[in-house]
């Protein structure tokens, strides 16, 4: 794997999409919106990491954006790097098996992405703590339904990102290393 | 025909004679005049009206605009007011109490719906450490968890990691309040021979030497006595609903302070 300056700009740009969609969502949302459920915008950027670039690239990237984002809430970050990690190899299984580049495909993954996050954590936090988490079905629901409505969006602003400051995608199926 | 004039001038008479003929031109000429006289006039109450309407048209405009422009300094004015209300409450709070405190403001919540945690805007530079006690005017809001330079974390005591020393104000049963997570807490470890109700009011109990003795944190929303269970089930409603929260005050000293009377009456009468 070649880890040169263009892929550390090209995610640092990416770094910093999220944690300014991090602060919009943990201060102006919450001021327009109160307490309507939040988008996980992050979660869609862990997304598109592990579909548009190589596993052992898109792992370690994951793990330092989830760890920005322990800066705007009090969650751990094993917390969120345990279930992303389980996560990752299931994208990267169903990635190498189905997969063309497009929104819609985005889509539906994101479905599958964040309803799973949402799962793990939540086992997560119980195997590890004894402690069950409120359901708040409905809160939880929102939260999904958010997420996969962004996703075009946030599919084409990180699709412009890697167009503007890469040459070459990172879409290959199945590709491990390059 | 040359003397059909002057045959006029003889039968010339006076002008408020009135000859047999002359009735229906009159009534003739006075229509056509009615007539025209209100085709004239309907012509110039229409172009009147529709003069009228360029300019009512843009009035409307202006005052639509105006209108607009009152009702955002209307709004601007009724937030204002509440800000007032609110800095007044809170001036007044911190110069009645013997105690320590730190105005800050909210600036950012919680990321992650599962955690209850807010940022305010004043941090180590303005001489707040960890396990500093956040509060309102209605009662305990949280702790300061993580202290930046300018800016510090708050767990609220909804937080599934928080924990507070409480008892109930009315029959003083001890218990330790723990977040849930959401919107609720519980109190945990009341003795099942305690006596609690619904409604009752929790305070701090002053023993974690976080929270001054007195102030309010919950409100117990239902009390189960399970059989199997070693202790009573109650679970509380927070006194302070954290989304709406703008202002906080972080308590740097207590001195001592107990709250009791100040805090319970005062709460004792709301519920009321």
């Amino acid at each position: 794997m070649k880890l040169n300056k263009k892929t550390v700009f090209l995610f640092f740009i990416i770094l910093i999409f999220t944690v300014l969609s991090a602060a919009f969502f943990s201060s102006v949302w919450h001021y327009m919106l109160g307490s309507t459920p939040k988008p996980h915008i992050w979660l869609l950027v862990c997304l598109y990491l592990l579909l548009h670039r190589p596993l052992p690239q898109s792992l370690p990237q994951g793990y330092v954006i989830l760890f920005f984002l322990t800066y705007f809430s009090s969650v751990s970050v094993a917390y969120l790097w345990l279930p992303f990690l389980l996560l990752s190899f299931v994208v990267y299984f169903i990635k190498s098996r189905v997969f063309w580049p497009g929104a819609r495909y985005f889509a539906i993954l994101s479905i599958a992405f964040t309803f799973g996050f949402e799962v793990l954590s939540y086992l997560t936090f119980y195997f590890t703590s004894g402690k069950l988490l409120p359901l708040r079905p409905i809160e939880r629901f929102f939260e999904l339904f958010f997420t996969v409505a962004l996703s075009p969006f946030v599919y084409s602003v990180l699709t412009q990102i890697d167009r503007m400051f890469a040459e070459e995608s990172f879409s290959e199926v199945g590709r491990i290393e390059d | 025909m040359i003397s059909l004039p002057l045959v006029s001038f003889n039968t010339q008479r006076s002008p408020f004679a009135e000859g047999w003929y002359d009735k229906p031109f009159s009534m003739l000429a006075s229509a056509s005049a009615h007539l025209f006289y209100g085709f004239a006039s309907s012509v110039q109450e229409t172009t009147r009206l529709y003069l009228d309407l360029i300019n009512i048209k843009h009035k409307n405009a202006l005052l639509k605009m105006e209108n607009t422009e009152l009702k955002t300094r209307l709004l601007q004015l009724q937030e204002t007011l509440q800000e007032n209300t609110r800095l007044r409450s809170l001036l007044e709070f911190k110069t009645s109490t013997r105690m320590d405190l730190v105005a800050a403001q909210v600036i950012s919540h919680d990321l992650l719906s599962d955690h209850n945690t807010l940022q305010i805007n004043k941090g180590e530079a303005h001489g707040l450490k960890e396990g500093m006690a956040v509060i309102t005017l209605d009662g305990v809001l949280g702790y300061i968890f993580r202290p930046q330079q300018n800016t510090s974390y708050v767990m609220l005591i909804t937080d599934r990691y928080a924990v507070v020393d409480g008892l109930v104000a009315r029959s003083r049963a001890r218990g330790i309040i723990e977040g849930r997570g959401g919107s609720a807490c519980t109190l945990n470890y009341v003795e099942k021979s305690e006596d609690v109700q619904a409604g009752d009011l929790i305070v701090s109990s002053g023993l974690d030497n976080i929270f001054p003795k007195g102030l309010p944190v919950a409100r117990v929303s239902r009390v189960e006595n399970l059989a199997y269970a070693v202790s009573l089930k109650v679970d509380l409603e927070p006194v302070v609903d954290p989304d709406k929260v703008e202002e906080v005050f972080v308590i740097t000293n207590a001195q001592n302070n107990d709250l009791t009377d100040r805090f319970i009456s005062s709460a004792e009468n709301e519920a009321e």
